[in-house]
């Protein structure tokens, strides 16, 4: 046996006597600092408290001798009987050991690592316990912070981008194996090597610069916010890289974590995609090139048509009987036709082609109804309808394109003269504002004969002409209505209507405007 | 009829050519005509006529051209130059007055009111005020 063993220090004689030895294990209980050395009775009262344990638990020795351990665990612990199940376990296998929820006396709570034996008297009956304890709450954090550290040190290297982490003197610390793979080096050749060496030459001067400027003030730099450069392989082949840069500090030393991305996909695609837009613009312009062509093709026939056909109606060349004046007339209005839709075409493809400019203006509703409504007066004249604008109370003004505002109105308007054959035709404005926007109602209302429900649905389609019987014999191109809501689209406005069949139609261009 | 202005008309479209010539000489003018930017700036240059009717898509040199050279020309100074086109598009007629274009009369044109529409190029009278600087609109 050691000399640790006292009672044959004691039988060699080794202390003067019993008080001395007694002052020697009580030396060697109180020099057990970082220990928690606890005695119980075999009820696990408690008979000796140590300094380590004073020190774990903050109990003074006189505060707790005679209180039972119970005290020491958390409740839950000890209602399910831990403290008596430790204990038995300690007499029935001659120990106990386990990690157990600790308490102190200002309640905070702890982890110990706690070993409980029997201790037994001359008879080797059980006479108590033996607690030692320590506080393992720093170890844990510290295997856990490892363990994190394990679980960063795996992200990095199974990252799908290379990684380099990088000191503050520029000296490359750690590299992943997507770095190997990137840049041709083994990490052999990388690790203490300056991070310049992934970089071209002429690079090299400006590079500790950018460093310096980094680690003055470590903060994440995430890709795609500008940090585009060029890396170099082992074998000189150079490729465009972007980087996203984060600072990490173990202990007091800064170190910045470096994600590399190898970008010469991206800028392919990107060369690619500017290519593809230059085309497209190309194609665009060949595009409006056909529809000024087609627009002039088209027109240059219809002018002789119905240029001569003018001159024959005229009489330049000499009288005409009525049957040759009806023909005549009948040929005019085909070609006159013709040209509307060829316009209305033309008007459409230039929508349809995004051609039309949107140009956003402040304009005076009242204003805007009279203009449409002088324009279309000589045709209410003609079926002595009345065209009328009502004053407003007030100066309303909306902030739209005017020309498409214009183009909508007056077709409405002109399908309201179509329509009716007596009674008027109402041009109206009116306003109301919200907290979220400005809302502009044009309306035009007509007497007419309205639209069975049957027509509603097919009004706007291409093509589609109303009304076209007996009592309104077709007339217009049928895509009035179809551009109209093409228009309307284009500048954020919509179309709706009401309309009852005998009575008459109201159609309202509503423009809301965003506070 | 002595008073009446001399006009060319420029046109590559023989139809169109007859319909204005026949329009021209109804009302009692004698137009001259070409088919060409060419032969429309070498008639101009001979025969000095007071308006030009210009066509502006040509075979070769087009409308544009022949106005700049026209422009250009001694003699011409007092030539009123009037497009007469199917360009309809949007900015056309913006490009047709920055070009120096005195008028501009869309086709098809309405035999009615083409007389009426060409009337102030055709009295002498605006001639003279664009001699003196002030055009007429």
């Amino acid at each position: 046996m050691s000399d640790t063993d006292v009672p044959k220090l004691i039988a060699q004689g080794a202390f003067a006597d019993g008080e001395a030895a007694m002052r020697f294990v009580t030396s060697v209980l109180e020099a057990s600092t970082e220990y928690s050395i606890i005695a119980t009775d075999v009820d696990g009262v408690i008979q000796l408290w140590n300094e380590g344990a004073r020190r774990l638990y903050g109990y003074a020795t006189s505060e707790i001798i005679g209180r039972p351990t119970s005290v020491l665990h958390v409740v839950e612990d000890a209602e399910r009987g831990l403290p008596q199940t430790m204990m038995q376990q300690a007499r029935e296998h001659g120990k106990w050991e386990g990690t157990v929820a600790r308490v102190r006396k200002d309640g905070s709570e702890f982890t110990a690592r706690v070993t409980v034996t029997p201790r037994r008297g001359g008879d080797d009956e059980p006479i108590g316990f033996l607690l030692m304890s320590r506080d393992i709450t720093h170890e844990l954090r510290l295997a856990a912070e490892l363990e994190r550290s394990r679980y960063t040190l795996s992200v990095i290297e199974s990252a799908p981008d290379a990684m380099v982490i990088v000191d503050d003197a520029g000296e490359i610390r750690l590299a992943n194996a997507e770095t190997e793979a990137l840049f041709g080096y083994s990490r052999e050749e990388l690790i203490g090597r300056p991070a310049e060496m992934l970089i071209p030459a002429r690079y090299h001067d400006s590079h500790p610069g950018h460093r310096s400027i980094f680690f003055a003030e470590p903060r994440m730099r995430p890709m795609r916010s500008g940090l585009e450069l060029s890396g170099e392989r082992k074998d000189g082949v150079e490729f465009p890289i972007e980087i996203s840069l984060s600072p990490l500090k173990t202990g007091d030393v800064w170190l910045a974590t470096a994600a590399i991305r190898d970008v010469t996909e991206r800028k392919l695609f990107e060369r690619d995609l500017q290519e593809a837009n230059i085309k497209l613009e190309a194609a665009s312009r060949a595009k409006d090139g056909f529809l000024a062509s087609m627009s002039h093709e088209l027109r240059t026939p219809l002018n002789a048509i119905l240029g001569f056909t003018g001159t024959l109606l005229m009489s330049l060349p000499g009288p005409l009987n009525a049957e040759q004046t009806k023909q005549l007339r009948t040929v005019q209005a085909s070609g006159r036709h013709l040209l509307s839709l060829i316009n209305d075409l033309l008007d459409l493809a230039r929508i349809e082609a995004g051609k039309v400019e949107l140009r956003v203006e402040s304009i005076g509703c009242q204003e805007l109804l009279e203009e449409v409504a002088v324009g279309l007066r000589p045709l209410a004249d003609e079926k002595s309808l009345e065209l009328a604008v009502p004053a407003a109370p007030d100066r309303l003004e909306v902030r739209s394109d005017r020309r498409a505002l214009s183009q909508i109105l007056i077709n409405f308007a002109n399908n309201a003269i179509k329509f009716t054959d007596e009674g008027s035709i109402r041009l109206e404005v009116s306003q109301r504002a919200d907290d979220e926007a400005l809302v502009t109602r044009f309306s035009v209302i007509d007497t007419g004969c309205g639209i069975k429900p049957g027509d509603q649905e097919r009004m706007f389609a291409a093509f589609e002409q109303i009304g076209a019987s007996g009592a309104h014999p077709y007339e217009g191109t049928g895509l009035g209505l179809f551009i109209c809501l093409r228009l309307a689209n284009f500048i954020g406005a919509s179309i709706t209507f009401v309309s009852e069949f005998g009575e008459g139609s109201a159609f309202t261009l509503e423009v809301s405007e965003t506070r | 009829m002595t008073a009446k202005a001399s006009i060319l008309v420029v046109e590559d479209n023989e139809h169109n050519l007859a319909l204005i010539d026949y329009l021209l000489k109804a009302y009692g003018y004698a137009p001259m005509l070409a088919r060409n930017g060419s032969d429309a700036v070498r008639t101009a240059s001979e025969a000095c006529p007071d308006v030009i009717l210009l066509d502006i898509r040509l075979p070769g040199m087009d409308g544009y051209e022949v106005a700049a050279v026209i422009r250009e020309t001694p003699g011409l100074e007092r030539t009123r130059i009037v497009a007469v086109t199917a360009s309809a598009m949007v900015g056309d007629r913006e490009r047709i007055v920055a070009a120096g274009f005195d008028g501009y009369v869309q086709k098809p044109i309405d035999p009615e009111t083409f007389i009426g529409t060409l009337e102030p190029f055709l009295s002498e009278q605006p001639a003279r005020d664009l001699a003196a600087g002030h055009p007429a609109s």
